[in-house]
């Protein structure tokens, strides 16, 4: 971790006498090993205005989370399977109504007890709009959430009806409907509870939070600086190696990749324009991830001609070589369903257009009556590889199928606006990666009638009721045939055309190896450290 | 002197108000929703969005929106950002790191821009002279960002030699090769006008009575000649300190200095008015308070040039 700065040093005194008139600051590093002891450190992206993963959801905020809270439920990450963390059980026999049991013996770092009440007030603070709390959309599905988020106006009541304190460690949570997933939806740390003391006054604690983690802050935490966190002596469980775990912030990925390179940082995302040298630069240090829990996929505007017709779909589908498509993404692969690989009840090939087959897309095409007009094919101009990728897509259909093409590039920042108002009058690349693993997770959010992400605003009523009988049968096996007819039924309707998924690539330094699980991802909190 | 500093003074006033309007107008004009994209991948609930668009006042129309921001900027309220950062903390933390980088760059580029240039001027078409023009020419033929990231892949990557990224070690050890870079960057245009503007003094009329009074050579660059070619000098300097402020976006993202430049852009990017007028603002005083300097300084360089 130590570097040789001689010639900083030589070239000081030089500086000195230049720059007289700048004032000095700083305060020696916050990073590097000290005394034997195991010490990770560790890049993200950029900084974050609070460590609440509640208050701020954003990626980073999760994962100073996974360091300093613990989530109710988790997947073993040899097996997939739903396992307890917090939770000592969560049952229900209607899927509707849920008693959630928590394990004694879990204490925050201000030495309060971890109880029923924490969870129910966290998740009613968090529910209650004017807070302007990111994560609370995640509550939307608990009863009574509709009166602490009204259309309009001021909402009357601060609690949701559907959760219930039975005793210390337990309480009920009550949904709007069924829903067979909800204990999976658990493991998302945006769940976690925050400690008594910080309800108080949220905001006063943005820069030392509470948790019940395997870490807590060294010292609190200021802006600018890289978060330091030392071992949780209170952490009831067996805890991650590294006894000391930093997290610096870099706005620039390519910052932390060079950083990575002068071995002042163990661990980092390959960044996308290193996808092609990182093997050289790092040679050994690279890795790919097991867990590839994201797709890239095409959303046609699903209600107006001619993308209203499947077959143009379909057609549209069969005409693109994703072998190809792939080499200009860095470790993807083509998608051949239409849920991420690894989640229960995942099944390959699923997909009958998604592989190429031009002379059944050219007879599809025809049956349908060709396709009239100029395709426009939407992009984010911010990501300059966006625009080769968008030209790549409308080659392949320009050549196999002879339809016209239009680039349209725009800021994501505009782009967005127009998928949340529906407004985009032709293709553009969707992304999404599941919050928690189920294929339900897939369906709603992407094609299900008032989806998060359905920009397209498509609706098949009997997709929508195949994925809420899923979602009323308590045996996940069961549901999961369900979840499956309506993967079928999609397939022959392609309201959105799988391209690929690609896992992340990560740099690691030698002796550190982070938690890379098929089914729980990546997770350099819980790295083994061997040097 | 006292009283044409006092008008330069009071003129900022009405100045600051015009441009910190257009510039919160035309932030405004952007397109987008800022409150959209906070979201990042994960959609917010309508419910919250109302909120937080209520909070900031977005709803309102522009003018009253510019109100209500320079009421409480006038009552030392900076307010937060949109996504809930403490906006003075912020620039308490931010306005050092660019500090100490533009000064540290503006010193070196001064040093080593006045003494090439003035080598060069006043022993034109001499060896030095060719190779200050080559070498400039080379330096402004390069994009900055190029050398950035050649730099920091070199010297501290390969060789070790500085920190990578950061500003953990404080000053100088952390800027030393950010504002090198900058500094050799912006050393060329100084160099180039001190050495043209030298050499058009060096041929006038009274270095030739000078010469012909037997002065020695010394004496009349530094007493006669040197004081009359600064006046350009004085002003690209000038100039140039606001425009290495200004322009620290680049570097400060490479080097990962969480200066104001980062925080201008990220503001600009999230349509966060407040913020962008602020920092405007304040490298608007900035800005003018420099070329009050400078203005003042000709009056001491030159007494043809008088501030009544």
């Amino acid at each position: 971790m130590r570097r040789s700065r001689h010639a900083a040093h030589a070239v000081t005194a030089l500086a000195v006498v230049l720059a007289a008139s700048a004032c000095s600051s700083g305060s020696g590093s916050d990073d590097g090993a000290s005394g034997g002891k195991k010490s990770v450190v560790v890049a993200s992206k950029n900084e974050i205005p609070a460590i609440n993963p509640a208050k701020d959801n954003s990626s980073t905020s999760i994962q100073l989370a996974w360091a300093m809270w613990a989530p109710l439920t988790d997947l073993d990450q040899k097996t997939g399977k739903l396992k307890y963390v917090v939770a000592d059980s969560v049952t229900s026999k209607d899927a509707r109504t849920w008693t959630i049991k928590l394990k004694p013996g879990w204490t925050f770092t201000n030495g309060e007890k971890l109880t029923a009440k924490a969870f129910v007030d966290t998740w009613n603070y968090t529910a209650y709009a004017p807070h302007g709390y990111k994560n609370n959309g995640f509550f939307s599905r608990i009863k009574g959430y509709d009166n602490l988020n009204p259309a309009s106006g001021k909402p009357k009541k601060t609690t949701m009806s559907g959760l219930k304190v039975i005793n210390d460690l337990t309480f009920r949570v009550t949904l709007d409907k069924a829903f067979s997933p909800y204990p999976t939806t658990l493991m998302y740390y945006g769940s976690v509870a925050l400690a008594p003391e910080v309800l108080k006054d949220p905001d006063s604690y943005d820069h030392k939070p509470i948790g019940y983690g395997p870490y807590k802050l060294k010292s609190p935490w200021k802006a600018g600086q890289p978060v330091v966190m030392v071992r949780n002596k209170k952490y009831p469980l067996k805890g991650p190696e590294a006894d000391q775990l930093t997290y610096r912030f870099f706005s620039n990925p390519e910052t932390a990749y060079n950083e990575f390179l002068a071995g002042n940082v163990d661990y980092t995302i390959v960044p996308d324009t290193k996808g092609d040298t990182y093997k050289k630069d790092a040679p050994g240090k690279g890795a790919v991830s097991k867990a590839a829990v994201n797709m890239t996929y095409l959303v046609p505007p699903v209600n107006s001609a001619p993308y209203k017709d499947p077959k143009v779909r379909r057609a549209l589908s069969l005409a693109l070589d994703r072998k190809a498509l792939t080499k200009l993404r860095a470790g993807s692969f083509p998608a051949t369903s239409f849920t991420a690989p690894s989640l229960p009840g995942y099944r390959e090939h699923t997909c009958g257009a998604c592989t190429l087959d031009i002379a059944k897309a050219k007879q599809l095409l025809k049956q349908a009556g060709g396709f009239p007009g100029t395709l426009k094919m939407y992009y984010n101009s911010d990501d300059p590889g966006q625009r080769v990728f968008a030209e790549a897509l409308g080659n392949m259909w320009r050549q196999s199928l002879g339809i016209k093409v239009a680039y349209v590039g725009k800021p994501a920042i505009d782009l967005s606006a127009l998928f949340s108002k529906g407004k985009v009058d032709g293709m553009y690349l969707g992304g999404w990666g599941h919050d928690y693993p189920s294929i339900e997770d897939w369906l709603t959010p992407i094609v299900g009638s008032h989806g998060d992400v359905n920009g397209a605003r498509y609706s098949n009523p009997a997709l929508d009721k195949l994925i809420d009988e899923g979602n009323a049968l308590a045996d996940p096996a069961a549901a999961i045939k369900k979840y499956q007819a309506a993967e079928d039924l999609e397939a022959e309707q392609m309201p959105m055309i799988p391209l690929y998924h690609k896992p992340d690539a990560y740099l690691h330094a030698p002796g550190v190896e982070p938690l890379d699980s098929p089914y729980a991802g990546l997770n350099p909190v819980w790295s083994t450290v061997s040097r | 002197m006292f009283r044409y500093a006092l008008r330069r003074l009071i003129i900022m006033v009405p100045i600051g108000i015009i441009v910190t309007f257009i510039v919160y107008a035309m932030v405004f004009a952007l397109p987008g929703d800022p409150i959209q994209a906070l979201s990042g991948g994960k959609p917010l609930a309508p419910s919250v969005i109302a909120a937080k668009r209520a909070y900031y006042h977005l709803d309102d129309p522009l003018f009253s929106q510019y109100l209500h921001f320079m009421g409480n900027l006038l009552q030392g309220n900076l307010g937060q950002t949109f996504d809930g950062q403490d906006i003075g903390e912020q620039l308490a933390l931010r306005w050092p790191v660019t500090l100490q980088l533009g000064l540290t760059a503006l010193a070196i580029q001064t040093v080593f821009g006045l003494l090439f240039g003035i080598y060069a001027g006043w022993r034109r078409d001499g060896l030095v002279d060719r190779a200050l023009l080559g070498a400039t020419l080379a330096v402004l033929a390069v994009p900055g960002l190029v050398v950035m990231f050649f730099a920091q892949s070199v010297f501290s990557v390969q060789l070790g030699w500085f920190p990578v990224s950061g500003s953990a070690d404080g000053w100088p050890t952390s800027y030393l090769l950010p504002a090198t870079v900058l500094g050799v960057l912006g050393f060329a245009g100084l160099a180039r006008i001190t050495r043209t503007s030298l050499a058009e003094v060096a041929g006038a009329d009274f270095v030739r009575t000078g010469r012909a009074k037997g002065l020695s050579p010394q004496r009349i660059l530094w007493r006669h000649v040197l004081r009359n070619a600064l006046l350009p000098v004085i002003t690209y300097i000038g100039l140039d300190l606001a425009g290495t402020l200004g322009g620290a976006i680049i570097t400060e993202g490479i080097y990962n200095l969480n200066g104001i430049g980062q925080f201008m852009f990220r503001s600009i990017g999230m349509k966060e008015g407040g913020v962008v007028v602020t920092l405007s603002t304040v490298l608007l005083i900035g800005y003018m308070v420099v070329n009050l300097i400078v203005d003042l300084l000709y009056g001491l360089l030159d007494p043809r040039v008088r501030h009544v």
